[in-house]
């Protein structure tokens, strides 16, 4: 008979990032080189996707994402299907002070179920070092499920997701807890 | 009181990977670069699925050399027969992942092993390179190709190509 191991059971941390167990795990991450992340250049109007699963339900009272170094723009956050059906997203918002995070403010909380999904992280420009991340070298990140959408910014209602092609991770999350990241 | 969240079970991803989080390989931060595999030798990574799941398509990472020669991917169960194994593939995309279609097919929990195997070497892979992976998490078979029924895995070189499968379709 095969082995058929319990689930392991764990909480879960308050947010889910890039990073989190739900998502690409930090072990499997530093497999494809993220390690500190850093100011990189977007490339305006791209969207990345990056897979998470979760076992129990899961509210997300805000997203928040890391600015860099560079200042101007708009961003958006969101989560989406496995068949890039949107749940929702925060819809373009400037971003602030640079170099710092940024937790939204106001959302509507949205109670995600059990399953799988993708979280989504867009901006408009291409201003240098505008955005916060890792940059993988094509298709380590996509082999761990990342995805990608060009000009798709504010991010659409339905999205085409195809593997990362760009090195470009950013470093963004959904917030579950009062406490923001 | 106390904040007391609810258990969270550990979900199987959509993506299911040698380098990723249902790998025991996870964390060796030996990131990958394009790099040959030795002709008709498979490479064996162990795997847990912690929940069932779809396997709707294999995949692998081509390196910067692609086409010429094939590529298959295979799933093992964990007394190393075969659970699903995919097409020989001629490899197509540099720097790519490039996928092989399978019959949706689903897939308990447990332990599994995942394989590939080339027929040549000029072909690529995106492939980890560090003798501690091979430690419990990596083994080889020689003259594999295509892949068998039942595995017979041996201890060998260190090389981790990235490759799994996907649920999505």
């Amino acid at each position: 008979m095969s082995y058929s191991p319990a689930p392991i059971l764990r909480p879960d941390f308050g947010q889910i990032n890039v990073l989190s167990p739900e998502a690409l795990d930090i072990r499997a991450a530093r497999n494809v080189s993220l390690g500190t992340p850093a100011a990189i250049t977007w490339v305006a109007n791209l969207a990345v996707f990056v897979p998470f699963s979760i076992s129990s339900p899961f509210t997300v009272l805000e997203v928040w994402w890391y600015n860099g170094s560079g200042a101007g723009g708009n961003i958006d956050v969101g989560v989406y299907d496995p068949t890039g059906a949107k749940i929702f997203t925060l819809g373009t918002t400037a971003k602030s002070t640079v170099s710092v995070p940024v937790t939204s403010s106001g959302m509507t909380d949205v109670v995600l179920a059990p399953g799988d999904y993708y979280m989504a992280f867009a901006t408009d420009n291409n201003t240098a070092t505008n955005a916060f991340g890792w940059a993988p070298a094509a298709p380590l990140a996509a082999g761990l499920g990342c995805g990608q959408m060009s000009t798709a910014f504010v991010l659409p209602t339905n999205a085409t997701i195809v593997p990362l092609t760009n090195a470009l991770l950013p470093h963004f999350g959904l917030n579950g807890s009062s406490v923001a990241p | 009181m106390t904040y007391a969240p609810a258990n969270q079970g550990i979900r199987t991803g959509l993506w299911v990977s040698t380098l990723g989080k249902e790998s025991q390989t996870a964390g060796q931060a030996s990131v990958p670069v394009s790099g040959t595999m030795t002709t008709d030798q498979a490479y064996i990574v162990r795997i847990v699925v912690p929940t069932p799941t779809i396997v709707k398509r294999l995949y692998w990472a081509n390196g910067a050399t692609a086409s010429t020669n094939t590529v298959q991917v295979g799933i093992y169960n964990d007394d190393l027969s075969s659970f699903l194994l995919g097409t020989a593939t001629t490899s197509s995309g540099a720097s790519a992942l490039q996928f092989d279609n399978v019959t949706d097919t689903a897939i308990r929990a447990g332990r599994y092993w995942l394989a590939i195997v080339l027929n040549g070497t000029t072909a690529t892979l995106q492939r980890a390179n560090n003798t501690t992976l091979r430690i419990g998490s990596l083994y080889i078979m020689a003259a594999a190709r295509p892949l068998p029924a039942t595995l017979v895995p041996a201890t060998g070189a260190g090389i981790l190509p990235l490759f799994g499968f996907t649920s999505i379709a």
